[in-house]
C-alpha cells in the first residue's frame, strides 16, 4: 500500500536575483533592492514548477503543505496538487519567515523541498537541523551545499522516487554556505554548517553523479580501514580526528562521541580533547607523535582551509604531510570538479608541499589516488 | 519490419502478449513426457526407486511444478523469446566494451550439433579425445602469436574469472619469492574488474583517477601510488573511454622498477589485435575474452573463456590440466604440473565449445583476416564518432581531438541539462526504434549520463547509420517531444520501466512460491 505522503514546499522567491545583476549572491534587502532594480527577474518559483511538474504522475498520493504567497502558494493555486497553506509573512519576504515557517513544518511533513541557495539551506538547517529529510532545488546564485539536486527536473525526480518508494535511505549532506560580504571582496571563506539528510538516490542530487551502491558509499569499510591501521601504529600515537560527518563516523565507530563540526583528539582509544582550538593543537602537535584524519568537504573538495581553519599551517608541518590520511567514501570524490582535492592554508609554500598525488581511504583494504591543488 | 528510406527509422512493435506464468498454465494431471516403464529385471531389483532416498530426506508433499504438454510448453516459450530483442533481431552497436560481433552461426551449429564435439567427454581417456587437444593447441599457438606472450590457459569460464586466476598467480609468485606484497594498482577506467578480483584474491586495491585533459591516469600519480608493497598492476588499455594509453610501456618499466608485475586486461582487444602486443609493452600476464573479441557469443551469463597468457617466468604457475604435446606428435594432460602451480581454477579443461568457435573463426580469418577485422573495428568507430559528434546534446569527455580506438562513452549531460532527460530515458525509448539497448557505462559513472557505443568490425556503415538515426532522432524529440521520451517505451510488452536501484527490493518476486505468498494463493 502506498502511503500519502507530505511534502512541505518552500520557496525563497528572491533567490538568484543577484547572480545575474552581478552582484554575486542575494543576501540582505538592500543588495536585492539593487537587485531588482538593475532588472533582475524572480526565477526561484518557476524552478520550483519545474521541479513539481516532475511528481505530477502521482499527485494523489501527495499532499503539500506550502509557504504562503510567492513562497509557494501561488504556484500549486491552478497546479492541480491538493495543499495547505502554513505560516504567514508580511509584505517583503525575509530570511526569518524561511526560519519561522520550516519550523512550523517540522513535524508535520514526510519531506521538505525547497528552492533557494545556500543562504536558503542554512536557514532550513537552522530551523530543522537534521530532523527531517530536504531536497533543495536550486535557485541560488551560491549552490555549494550537497543538499541540493543537480538542477530542478532532478529534484523533482528524485522527490517522484521518495514518494513512490515505499523505503527510502538518506544520507547526510552538508550545508555550506560562504560570507557574502568577504566574497563581494573576492575572498572565499565559506563554512561548513552542518549536515541533512537527503534521499539516497544515485544520481540526481548535487554530489553522487554515480549510481547508489554500497561499493561507492562504503562508510563502515572506511571505519575498519582505520581501525586497522590504528592497530599498526605505536600505543602513544595521538590522533586528531578532523570535521565532517565521515571522520564523525569513524569517530562513532571507534566508541567515541566526537563532535561533528570541531577537531577532537584521541589517544589509547579515548577522546583526549574535544572541539579543540588552534592554539591547543600547536601545543598537542609539538610534542606528540600524531597522526591526522580528515575528509574532503562535498562537491568543492577542499581538505585544508574550509570548515577546519584551526589546523593552521605550523599545525600541518609539526604533523607532517606522511602522516595525514584522508577519508572519503568514493562516491564523494567522484562527484568533486575533475576529481580534484583542494588545499588552502593560508601558507603559499605549504599548500605546494601539500600539492601531487594523495591516497583517499575510501573503503577496506580499497584507496583512490587523487590529484591535490 | 520496413525502413524509411530517408529517415532511416523503423515502423516497430516488438511483440506482446498477455502471456501467464507457466505455473498458471498448470493443468492438474497433464505431461510433457512419460518416460517408459523400467525393464522388468530392474523393477524386480528395485520395486520402489524411491527407497534409495532416505526417509528423513523425502519430501511429505509433491514439488509444486507446473503441469502442462510438450506442445503448449513449446508454444509458451516460443511467445516468450518473440518478446525479447537480441542482436539476431536488432543493430546492436550499443552494447560498448563488449565487443557484440556478429559470430558465424556455422559455429553455433559445429557446436551444438556435430557429434565429434557433442558426444565427447572431459573425462575420457586423452588418446580418445586427440581432436578437441590438438584444437587446444593450435589455439594457444595463434593467441601466442597475437599476444607474444609465451604460453596460455584456457580454464577461466570469464573475464573476470581470468582476471581472478592472474590475481592468483601474482599472489602465489610473490609467495614463492617470500616477498611480502599486498597491493594492487589499477585505473577508475580499467574494468571493474581489475579491481574487484584482486580484492577478491586478498589485495589491497589503489584506483587512480584520470587526467582530464590526457584522459588516462598521469604517470606521476601513478609512480606515486607505486612502492616496493605493490605486488602487480592490473589495467585496461585502451581503457573504457576508448582512449588507448600509448605511453603504456612507461607504466609498465615503472612497475617493473619497484619490483611488482604488469598485468593487462585485454578482455576487448578487438581494436589492436594483429596491431600492437601485450609482450612488446612489457606485460607479465594478459588475459583475452574468447567470448567477445575472439566471436564466441555472449551474453546470458556465459559460456565463455577468459583466457590467460604468461611469460615464460610464470609458466610454472599456470593452472592445471596443461594440454601438452608429446614427442611423437600426440597430445596429453598434464594434470600435476610444476610444484608452484596454483592448481586447478575450474572442472576439467575450461569451457571447450568456447574455444572451438575461437578456433573456427581464427582459421577463417587468417593473420592478415584479424588485422583487418581490428582495422574494421577501428575504423567503424571513427566514422560513428563523426555521425554521434553531430547530435544535440551530445558532448564526448577526456582527451580533446584524440582519437578513440574501438569505441567511445559518450556523455548525455548537455541533454540533461536542457531537458532534464539523460541517459535512461533515452535509453529506454530506443526499443520503440527497434535497437534493443545501450550500454550506460560501468560504475562508477564519473562520465555524466554516460552512454558507451561500440559498433566492432561486424556492422556495416548502413547499420551505423540506421543506428544513428535512431539516437538522433530520440535527441530531437527530448528537445521538442520530451513526454513521449519519459513515458517509454511504447512499442514494446512493458511500459514505464524504472531502475532497479530505485525500485523497492521487497516488491521484488523471485519465486513462485513468494509470489503466492504475497498475492494469497496458497
Amino acid at each position: 500500500m502506498e502511503r500519502i505522503k507530505t511534502v512541505g514546499l518552500i520557496i525563497n522567491p528572491v533567490a538568484g536575483i543577484g547572480g545575474p545583476a552581478g552582484l554575486k549572491g542575494s543576501d540582505g534587502e538592500q543588495i536585492q533592492k539593487i537587485a531588482l532594480q538593475r532588472g533582475a527577474v524572480r526565477q526561484s518559483g518557476k524552478r520550483a514548477e519545474t521541479a513539481l511538474n516532475q511528481i505530477k504522475g502521482c499527485a494523489e498520493n501527495i499532499r503539500i503543505l506550502c509557504a504562503p504567497g510567492e513562497m509557494g502558494e501561488e504556484i500549486l493555486r491552478n497546479s492541480g496538487f491538493s495543499y495547505r497553506v502554513a505560516g504567514t509573512t508580511g509584505e517583503i519576504t525575509v530570511p526569518e519567515d524561511t526560519e519561522r515557517i520550516a519550523a512550523q513544518m517540522k513535524d508535520s511533513v514526510d519531506i521538505l523541498l525547497f528552492a533557494g541557495g545556500d543562504g536558503t539551506a542554512r536557514n532550513i538547517y537552522n530551523a530543522v537541523g537534521d530532523s527531517v529529510p530536504v531536497i533543495g532545488i536550486p535557485a541560488g546564485v551560491k549552490i555549494h551545499s550537497g543538499v541540493f539536486a543537480i538542477n530542478p527536473s532532478a529534484a523533482g525526480k528524485v522527490l517522484e522516487a521518495f514518494i513512490t518508494a515505499s523505503k527510502i535511505s538518506c544520507r547526510m549532506a552538508e550545508v555550506i554556505d560562504l560570507d557574502e560580504e568577504q566574497y563581494r571582496n573576492g575572498r572565499i571563506g565559506d563554512t561548513l554548517y552542518g549536515y541533512m539528510p537527503v534521499p539516497s538516490i544515485g544520481a540526481g542530487m548535487q554530489n553522487p553523479k554515480a549510481a547508489s551502491h554500497n561499493g561507492e558509499n562504503d562508510l563502515e569499510g572506511i571505519c575498519a580501514e582505520i581501525r586497522d591501521m590504528m592497530a599498526q601504529q605505536p600505543g602513544d600515537t595521538v590522533y586528531i580526528m578532523g570535521a565532517g560527518s565521515t571522520v564523525q563516523a569513524v569517530e562513532s565507530f571507534l566508541g567515541i562521541d566526537g563532535t561533528l563540526l570541531g577537531l577532537d583528539v584521541l589517544k589509547d582509544g579515548k577522546l583526549i580533547a574535544k572541539d579543540v582550538t588552534a592554539e591547543e593543537l600547536v601545543k598537542i602537535t609539538a610534542s606528540e607523535k600524531c597522526r591526522l584524519v580528515l575528509t574532503a568537504i562535498g562537491g568543492q573538495g577542499h581538505i585544508f582551509g574550509r570548515g577546519n581553519q584551526q589546523l593552521k599551517p605550523d599545525v600541518i608541518r609539526n604533523i607532517g604531510i606522511d602522516n595525514i590520511w584522508i577519508v572519503a567514501a568514493a562516491s564523494k570524490i567522484y562527484s568533486l570538479p575533475q576529481q580534484t582535492l583542494l588545499v588552502d592554508t593560508g601558507d603559499a609554500s605549504l599548500d605546494e608541499q601539500l600539492a601531487g598525488y594523495h591516497q583517499v581511504i575510501v573503503g577496506w583494504q580499497e584507496r583512490l589516488v587523487c590529484r591535490v591543488m | 519490419m520496413a525502413r524509411n528510406k530517408e529517415t532511416l527509422l523503423r515502423d516497430f512493435h516488438e511483440a506482446k502478449w498477455d502471456e501467464p506464468i507457466i505455473y498458471e498454465m498448470s493443468t492438474p494431471g497433464e505431461r510433457g513426457i512419460i518416460p517408459p516403464a523400467a525393464d522388468p529385471q530392474i523393477v524386480e531389483e528395485v520395486p520402489y526407486a524411491e527407497d534409495l532416498i532416505p526417509k528423513v530426506l523425502r519430501r511429505k508433499k509433491a514439488p509444486d511444478l507446473p503441469e502442462v504438454g510438450q506442445m503448449r510448453v513449446n508454444r509458451h516459450y516460443m511467445r516468450l523469446s518473440q518478446e525479447t530483442m537480441g542482436d539476431d533481431v536488432s543493430v546492436d552497436i550499443g552494447e560498448g566494451t563488449c565487443t557484440m560481433k556478429y559470430s558465424p552461426k556455422i559455429q553455433e551449429h559445429t557446436v551444438a550439433h556435430n557429434h565429434k564435439i557433442t558426444d565427447i567427454h572431459p573425462m575420457q581417456d586423452p588418446s580418445t579425445m586427440q581432436g578437441i587437444l590438438e584444437i587446444y593447441h593450435e589455439v594457444e599457438r595463434y593467441m601466442k602469436s597475437i599476444s607474444g606472450m609465451d604460453c596460455f590457459c584456457f580454464q577461466p569460464g570469464g573475464g573476470a574469472h581470468a582476471v581472478f586466476t592472474n590475481a592468483s598467480i601474482v599472489r602465489r609468485y610473490f609467495r614463492d619469492r617470500g616477498e611480502d606484497r599486498n597491493e594492487i594498482i589499477t585505473t577508475i577506467f580499467s574494468h571493474p574488474c581489475d579491481a574487484g578480483s584482486p580484492a577478491t584474491a586478498g589485495f589491497k586495491v589503489i584506483d587512480l583517477m584520470n587526467d582530464p585533459v590526457q584522459g588516462y591516469p598521469a604517470l606521476e600519480a601513478f609512480k606515486a601510488a607505486l612502492s616496493e608493497r605493490t605486488a602487480a598492476i592490473f589495467i585496461t588499455n585502451p581503457e573504457d573511454t576508448g582512449l588507448f594509453n600509448p605511453r603504456i610501456k612507461e607504466y609498465v618499466e615503472a612497475a617493473h622498477a619497484v619490483g611488482a608485475l604488469a598485468v593487462y586486461d585485454q578482455a576487448n582487444v578487438n581494436g589492436i589485435m594483429g596491431i600492437t602486443r601485450a609482450r612488446e609493452a612489457g606485460f607479465d600476464l594478459i588475459h583475452y575474452n574468447l567470448h567477445k573479441t575472439f566471436s564466441s557469443p555472449h551474453g546470458g551469463m556465459g559460456p565463455g573463456c577468459g583466457a590467460i597468457g604468461a611469460k615464460e617466468e610464470l609458466r610454472d604457475y599456470m593452472p592445471v590440466p596443461r594440454i601438452v604435446k608429446n614427442a611423437d606428435g600426440t597430445f596429453d594432460l598434464d594434470w600435476n604440473g610444476s610444484e608452484h602451480t596454483i592448481g586447478q581454477v575450474r572442472s576439467f579443461f575450461g569451457n571447450a565449445q568456447v574455444v572451438l568457435r575461437a578456433y573456427m573463426w581464427l582459421r577463417s580469418l587468417g593473420p592478415e583476416g584479424v588485422r583487418e577485422a581490428a582495422m574494421c573495428a577501428v575504423l567503424n568507430n571513427q566514422y560513428m564518432i563523426k555521425q554521434i559528434e553531430k547530435i544535440k546534446g551530445v558532448t564526448m569527455y577526456y582527451g580533446e581531438g584524440k582519437r578513440r580506438i574501438e569505441q567511445c562513452r559518450y556523455s548525455w549531460e548537455q541533454l540533461q541539462k536542457d531537458t532534464g532527460l539523460g541517459t535512461e530515458d533515452v535509453l529506454r525509448r530506443m526499443v520503440d526504434y527497434g535497437c534493443e539497448h545501450y550500454w550506460e557505462s560501468h560504475h562508477p559513472h564519473i562520465v555524466p549520463e554516460p552512454f558507451t557505443l561500440e559498433p566492432t568490425d561486424s556492422f556495416s556503415k548502413n547499420d551505423i547509420d540506421e543506428f544513428v538515426a535512431v539516437m538522433k532522432k530520440i535527441a530531437e524529440e527530448c528537445y521538442e517531444n520530451p513526454e513521449i521520451v519519459r513515458t517509454a517505451p511504447h512499442n514494446a510488452p512493458c511500459h514505464g520501466i524504472k531502475n532497479y536501484y530505485e525500485e523497492d527490493p521487497e516488491k521484488i518476486i523471485c519465486s513462485w512460491r513468494q509470489y503466492k505468498k504475497i498475492y494469497g494463493e496458497d
